[in-house]
This record gives C-alpha cells, structure tokens and sequence, in this order.
C-alpha cells in the first residue's frame, strides 16, 4: 500500500481540447545545461549552420548526454534565459530557417528488435533521452546493467495534479508505444512487463484495452490514486509488492515514463534524438488550456501568445512544473527542456500566513518516505540527531507543507536540513 | 503591470487551518457543556435545592476560568515573547486560549471557590508560556497543574463547602465519590458495596453519578472522540492504547479476586478517566507526534495511572499521570522517529512497558491480598482463626466492664450468612429515632459499614469526621474509641450497633 492523500485532480480543463502543436518558433534558445551541470564544452560558434540534430554542447564529466539542436539554422549568438531550476542559462540562439534539414538522410528501420543491448544502449546514449516524467535521468544507464532485468514497469500514472502530457500522448501514439515496448522486452529478455495506471482514469484505460490485447506478454494493472503514487518505490510496492534498498535493479526491476517509451521508439525507428515533447500549459488565468507539442529551446513567452494568452487579473503565479514540485517564477521567461512538463499559471493567488506550530502531527502520518518532518523542523541546528533521522530519504514531495495546518513551509526545513548535513561530509 | 508571486511551497494548499481544528474541539465539548449546566443547575433548580443564582453555578464557573486563562495568555505574549500590533493579534486570534480554563472548570467540584480558579489557572499559564520561552517545548498542560494544585492545597476548603456533592446528593444520603468510596474499602470490593450505592453500571455510562461538573458523562465523551476521529483533528490512538491498558491491569487484579467484568468496567467508568484520557491525554502541544511515540505514551500513562488509584490516598487525581511522563515526551518521539524505518529499535521500550505491566498487576494483587486476606492457606487459616478468639476474649473483656454500653433496643432487621460472609441490616434506637445500617462481616472481620437511615441532629459532626469508617478501622478496639466532640450521645449509639452486630455474629 503506498503511503499518501488524495488530492483533488484538476485534470479535466487540459483535456478538453485535441494536442495542438507549435513547431515553427523563429528563434530557439537551448540552455547549456545537463543534469543541472554547466560545465559544458561547446562544438559551435556564432554564425555556424547548424543541422537539425547537430551536436553544439557535451557534457565533461560522467553520464555524457549530449545536447542536440532542435531546428536547423544560424548560431545568432548568445543570451541568458531562466530554466526550470529558477536560475539564469546561458543559451545559444539559433535563427529558424524552416527547413527541418538532418545532416544525413536516415532510413526508417521497420523491425525495432533487431538490435543487441549494446547497440541498443549506444543508440539511447548518442539520441540523448532522458526521463520525460520530470527528473531528467539519463535513460541508457538504467539499462547498462549487468544483471538480469526481469521485470519492466512502465509508469503511466501521472499522479500530479494539473498535468495531463502522457495522456494526451497516448491518446494519439498508443499503438507506437506498444510495439516499442514489445521490442525491448525482446531485446533484453525480459519476462514479464506491467503497465500502472491510476484506478480512476478510465479515458487510457479504454485506449490501452483497445490493443494490448495482441500483446501476451504485457499487462495493464491499477494502482492506487494518491499523490505520490508515481514515484518509483510506491510504484514498485503497488505492482510487485517488494521493496528495495538503493536502486530497483536489485530485484531485477526497471520503471520508466511512458513518454520516455514513446522518444526510444523515434530514437530506434528513425535514429531521431529527443528534440521536441509535449507541454500542458493550464491553470485558471489561461484562456485556453491544453497540451501542446513544442521543440527543445522554444521561449514559453512566444508559446502564451500563439495560444491567445491570459484572462485579464491582478497578479498571477508562473510555476514551472507541478503544483507540488515546481518553482513559482518572477517573470514569464522560461526555455522549454526535455525535463519541462507543465507551465501552470494561477490567477489572483493568496498569500498565506504561517502560525505557530501546534505539533499535530499530521505531516508524520502523511510522509511517504516515512520521515518525521516536524522533528527534522525541531532540531535543524543539531547535528548528531539529524544524522539518525535519514535525512537524505527525502524526495521533496511536498506533502508536509500541503497538510500543515498551520501554513508552514515544511519541505523548506528539511531542505535545508539536507544541505547542511551533505556539505559537512 | 502585472504582478508576479514567487514562494516556495506547494502551490494548491488544503483548506484546513488551525482556527478550524480547535473550533472542532469546542464544538466537540459543547454536549459535555451543556449536560454539566443540566446536572448540576437546572435538575437541581427543579428539585428546589438551589435557588436561581445557584442553578448558573457551572456556567459561572467556566465563565470565570476562561476569562482567567485568555488573560493570561494575552498578558504572556505581550510581556514575555514581546509581540506587538499584527504579530499579537495573530498569536490571539488562533482560538486556542480559553481552553485551558474551559478543560479546568470541568474538571473541578462544583463547590470550589471561584476566585482561586481564576488565581492558579492565571499562575499557571504564564508558568507554561515561561517553560516554553526558556526551552523551546512545551511539556506542561496548564490545566491539569491547575487541577492538581488546587485538589491538593485546597482540599479541605472545598470540603467544608460540601465537597464533591451537590444539594440533590447529600439529600439522597450519598457519601462519597464513587472512587473515593471505593478506596476506603481498599479498592477491592463485591458489586453491592461499589457500585450498587450508586445505581448499576448503566448510570455510570450516561453520567447520572456524583462527581466533578464535567467528567461524569462516558457517553458524551465517547462521541465527542467518535467525531473528532472523523473529521481527523484527534491523536486517537493515545486513548485507545490507554483505557486499554487500565482495563488489562484491572481485569487482571479483579480476576485475581474473583470479581466479574463488572470490576475492570467500574474502573474504567468511574473517577474521570475516559474524560482525562480523550481530552486531556491528547493534548496537541505536549504530545508524541510519531505513532509509535504515542503508542508507548499511552502504554506508560496506563501503568502509572493504576498506581496511583490503587497506592496512594489520591485517586481523583490518577490523571496527573499525564504530568510525569510530558516529561519524557522528547525521547518517546526520537525512538518512535528511528523506529519508522527499523522497527527494532524501539522493542526494547515495549518490552519494559509490558513487563511493567505485569509487575504492577501482580505487586498490586499481593499487597491488597495482604489487606484483605481472602483465599488464605489453610494453615494461615487457623492461625488467623487463633487470634479472633483472643480478641473476641478481650472484647468480652472489656465489654463486661462497661455494661452500660449494651443496651436491649437493637434488633437484627435481615442476616444473611453464605460461605464466610455475613450481611447484616440492623437497626439501633438512638437519641431521635433508630439508626438502621447494614454490616458486612468477612472471615471474622468486619469490612463493610453503611448508615442507610437516621434521624439525629448532629449526625453531620460524625459526616465531616468519616467517624463510620474510622470505626470499620478500628474494630479491634471499638470500645475504648473516643466520641466525636459534641455529639456524644449518636457516636456511642453508632458504637453500640456495630459491637452488638460483632456479638451476634460470633454467638452464632
């Protein structure tokens, strides 16, 4: 049983509306930036021409994930826009010249299995895919293993509020996702392969029921629909019902995103690297909610206007991300990345005041890492105590400072709690 | 311009705050309220015992503490942590200051003086807020301090006011408390003598007993906990792993005695526990916050609470248990923090509660078999056999040199005799009228001694003394006992009913 609350869904006005898409921008901004690393080398200058596909930045130390261009063009020069960490890149700017030129003329590859692991681990590595479920892990390390992967989850429970991008994308390529996911279970062996989805949404239940049927080997199964019912442990003890000390690849156990399942089918169908994705841009000061595919680098200012911008307010609040893990921005200056997937804009916020903590112990109960948040608040200047209290197994969800009763910001502590005990070792 | 807002936390938020959690609590209270005002005002002002200023007395009462209490607070902030203008509205207007004197006013007999419930419950808020301001946990319930410093340092003021009774139960010739009564027995009693004086068990559910204005009603509080529960505002598993823990203990002693079920239910029913435990026990500021921590909380409150009903002369005051172990409430949750991952670490804390828990319930057993020696060996028993004969040697004794004493107006109204207890209804005649009582004699000694009905005038000399249970003490040396002051005449007629009754039991 995975620990969490229910949150109210707000998922229905993003899907309301078909997937639209806005593949034209004039400019593109692509951050140098990889696993929150900047430490990048860069294989372009100003007035280049670049290629759909060209590689202009690679990473120098470990996980080496090279950074594609997303339109083919002029390098026009540099500027510095905000990511989705909060912080200010450095970005190269490309002049679109609507052409959509790859460098060399790939064929389309009909059979997908015919690859062996390396080959396989190689071609994930050079498209640079990443986890599309917001964390932004490089794929191909998950699956350059030497033990035996028996199982295969893919995670398509998308628990967050607000945020409708697998859906809407499974709507349209559910047979692609299918064959690809046939495909590695054939490449690695694998023995069986369990699809999560969340009990209460019946919309892709219907779609996947429509043609997973031809397909023995993989299975739909529910799980249940609290908050972090997507993350990585919860999914594991729903689904297979054991549990696992660092990484899942103990047991024999591999989980992706859904969309992640649809860019390896491009990357080994087309040799096509990951350059555009879907984006849910929602909230109550949109005009016209929806999802919309966009490619890497494309500024979200360009993306409000084509989509006829904001209902008229005071004040609004531009969070990049969730609702629960998402930072609320100081302006509308943002650059899409392969991590991005929800911009959510709320109109006319309040501000909250925080009391007293009254010690109710509600976010102990709520935790579902199964710290004790208000004791992590009480002793944050202590070191020997936080060290008992694994402070490390936080992941940020955001849960302590939802249920507070009394407003306060919670996560913030135990953060900080966090930072302090790492920087000493 | 439009206007951007940047924090930190999750940006959609529930809607429950503080505010709204502690006005659950008070509407929560509001039946107890009422029934207290029902109880001991306007039953009592149909009965005609109080006139109309009397029927508020409860009202006023909790009118006074609250005042005392929020007054204290406001005085608090503003003195001591120096908040101003906002900061000090804010701290007031989180709706939590008057509970301290609303959960002391109903925790108090109804004959307490009011200006001292204004004067401790005043004390002792500031006295937390300091504890507090000095190290950072709150570890004191101010209202249970204020309940125990007030039993105890003026208990002899509230019982010259009439004590724990109001008008209606002195008129129904009730003594006592039921727990208090209960204790002059040795807390070990048959169903007749503990709860029967007071109607059956059902009456001690609904609340229809003598005690304090407030904790009478089980029912009440029960549902009060029920809907505290579903709206999910309560530490529920404090008072569920504590009046567990006090029923196992008793059921225990009482097994070890031969009593029914009855026993651990009376226990439990009686003396303010189920109140203590729902609202006092739960207290958010100086409670566990992790499961486990409040798993052994209540584990521990339950132990000592026994203890202190069976071992010391206090028993209305078993909730100041609650006292002791607040200061242990820092290490309970640090082990109950470690042990969410492994839950080895806290074993060792249960192992010592259950082992408590059985040592307590055997030391108990013992030292009341000591006082009330009932399944005895049968060598102990012709001992024991040995020594009534002595003393019933001496008693003809004496009882021969004061023949004045014993006179012909004392009949034997009902005898009842079965294995080794013998209950008898006697009748005396006395000053104003006879002095009718029933006796029951165990084994030779004599245990139980109720005046069912007299009519003398300064029978409430012999009340304020307990001359009865002095007596029931004393009963080896009944004769040479001296009188009560001014009221010579009924103490020596009481004194001839129980040695004639002894006479009559051992010319049997």
């Amino acid at each position: 049983m995975s620990i969490g609350i229910k949150i109210s869904n707000l998922k229905k006005m993003s899907l309301k509306k078909a997937t639209s898409t806005f593949l034209q921008p004039k400019f593109v901004y692509i951050p140098l930036i990889s696993q929150n690393d900047t430490n990048i080398t860069l294989m372009v200058k100003k007035g280049d021409y670049v290629f759909k596909g060209t590689v202009i930045g690679k990473r120098k130390g470990n996980f080496r994930i090279p950074i594609h261009s997303s339109v083919s063009g002029t390098v026009v020069g540099y500027e510095e826009h905000t990511h989705l960490n909060g912080e200010k890149i450095k970005c190269v700017v490309i002049e679109n010249d609507f052409k959509e030129k790859y460098e060399e003329r790939k064929g389309i590859k009909k059979i997908l299995n015919r690859f062996t692991t390396e080959q396989f681990v190689e071609m994930l590595k050079e498209c640079g895919i990443v986890g599309m479920g917001g964390s932004g892990f490089p794929t191909y390390i998950k699956y350059s293993t030497n033990k035996r992967i028996k199982t295969l989850i893919i995670n398509a429970s998308e628990c967050e509020p607000f945020i409708t991008a697998d859906c809407a994308l499974v709507k349209d390529k559910c047979e692609e996702i299918l064959e690809v996911i046939d495909a590695i279970i054939d490449i690695f062996h694998i023995e069986e392969c369990f699809i999560a989805v969340r009990k209460d949404n019946t919309k892709i239940k219907k779609i996947f029921n429509d043609f997973i049927g031809t397909y023995l080997k993989i299975k739909l199964v529910d799980v249940s629909s609290v908050y972090p019912s997507g993350w990585e442990r919860n999914l594991i003890e729903d689904v297979k019902k054991v549990s696992y000390k660092k990484e899942p690849i103990e047991k024999g156990i591999i989980v992706n995103n859904v969309s992640t399942m649809y860019a390896i089918y491009e990357a080994l169908k087309m040799e096509k690297p990951l350059i555009e994705r879907i984006i849910t841009i929602t909230g109550d000061a949109i005009k016209k909610p929806q999802n919309i595919l966009v490619k890497n680098g494309t500024l979200i200012k360009d993306i409000l206007e084509e989509i006829k911008g904001l209902n008229s307010c005071r004040s609004i609040k531009f969070v990049a991300g969730g609702p629960m893990t998402g930072i609320s921005l100081p302006s509308n200056d943002l650059v899409v990345t392969s991590n991005l997937n929800c911009v959510l804009v709320l109109k006319n916020p309040n501000i909250t005041k925080e009391s007293d903590c009254i010690h109710c112990g509600k976010c102990v109960g709520v935790c579902p890492a199964k710290l004790s948040p208000v004791i992590i608040k009480d002793n944050i200047n202590k070191e020997k105590i936080l060290s008992d209290l694994q402070v490390n197994r936080c992941i940020e969800c955001g849960l302590c400072s939802y249920i507070c009763p009394s407003k306060i910001d919670v996560r913030e502590y135990v953060k900080k709690a966090k930072e302090n005990l790492n920087k000493r070792r | 311009m439009l206007e951007y807002q940047v924090d930190k936390g999750p940006h959609i938020k529930n809607h429950d705050t503080t505010r709204k959690i502690m006005f659950r609590w008070l509407i929560a209270l509001l039946p107890i309220i009422l029934f207290s005002f029902y109880k001991n005002g306007i039953k009592l002002y149909i009965d005609k015992d109080v006139n109309f200023l009397g029927m508020f007395r409860p009202l006023i009462m909790i009118f006074i503490a609250c005042i005392g209490s929020i007054i204290s607070e406001f005085l608090s902030q503003l003195i001591l942590f120096k908040k101003r203008d906002k900061e000090l509205k804010k701290s007031m207007s989180r709706f939590d200051s008057f509970f301290p004197g609303l959960f002391l006013a109903l925790m108090l007999p109804i004959h307490t003086p009011l200006l001292y419930i204004f004067i401790i419950i005043f004390i002792t808020v500031i006295l937390s807020n300091v504890i507090l301001k000095i190290f950072k946990y709150n570890i004191l319930n101010s209202a249970l301090l204020s309940k125990v410093i007030i039993l105890v340092c003026f208990s002899s003021i509230i019982l010259n006011n009439g004590g724990y009774l109001n008008t209606t139960d002195i008129k129904n010739s009730i003594k006592n408390v039921p727990l208090t009564n209960s204790t002059t027995m040795n807390s070990i009693g048959d169903y007749q003598s503990l709860v029967k004086p007071y109607g059956n068990l059902w009456d001690f559910f609904t609340g229809n007993i003598p005690g304090t204005i407030g904790e009478t009603s089980t029912i009440l509080c029960l549902l009060a906990f029920l809907y505290l529960i579903i709206r999910k505002s309560i530490k529920w598993r404090i008072p569920l792993v504590y009046v567990s823990t006090v029923f196992v203990i008793t059921w225990m002693i009482g097994g070890y005695h031969e009593l029914g079920i009855w026993y651990p239910l009376f226990q439990i029913l009686s003396g303010g526990l189920i109140f203590g435990a729902v609202f006092m026990a739960t207290d958010t500021k100086c409670t566990p916050t992790t499961p486990i921590g409040q798993i052994l909380y209540g584990l521990f409150l339950g132990i000592i609470t026994t203890l202190i009903r069976y071992l010391t002369p206090f028993p209305e005051l078993s909730i100041a248990s609650v006292l002791i172990i607040d200061c242990f409430v820092i290490l309970l949750d640090r082990v109950g923090a470690k042990a969410r991952f492994d839950f080895h670490k806290s074993i060792w804390l249960f192992v010592l509660a259950w082992l408590l828990i059985l040592v307590v319930g055997m030391s108990i057993t013992l030292v009341k078999v000591k006082e009330n020696p009932k399944n005895v060996e049968p060598n102990k028993q012709e001992e024991i056999k040995k020594e009534n004969k002595e003393e019933i040697k001496v008693e003809q004794v004496e009882e021969k040199s004061i023949t004045q004493l014993i006179t012909t107006d004392f009949t034997v109204v009902e005898k009842d005799i079965t294995n080794n207890i013998a209950t008898y209804v006697v009748s005396q005649k006395a000053k104003m009228g006879d002095i009718k009582a029933r006796i029951v004699i165990n084994n030779g000694r004599l245990t139980t001694f109720i005046i069912l009905d007299q009519h003398e005038s300064d029978y409430q000399k012999l009340e304020s003394e307990n001359y009865v249970n002095k007596l029931v003490y004393n009963q080896d040396n009944l004769a040479n006992y001296p009188d009560v002051e001014g009221a010579k005449e009924t103490s020596q007629s009481v004194k001839k009913l129980v040695i004639n009754t002894l006479k009559d039991y051992n010319n049997k």
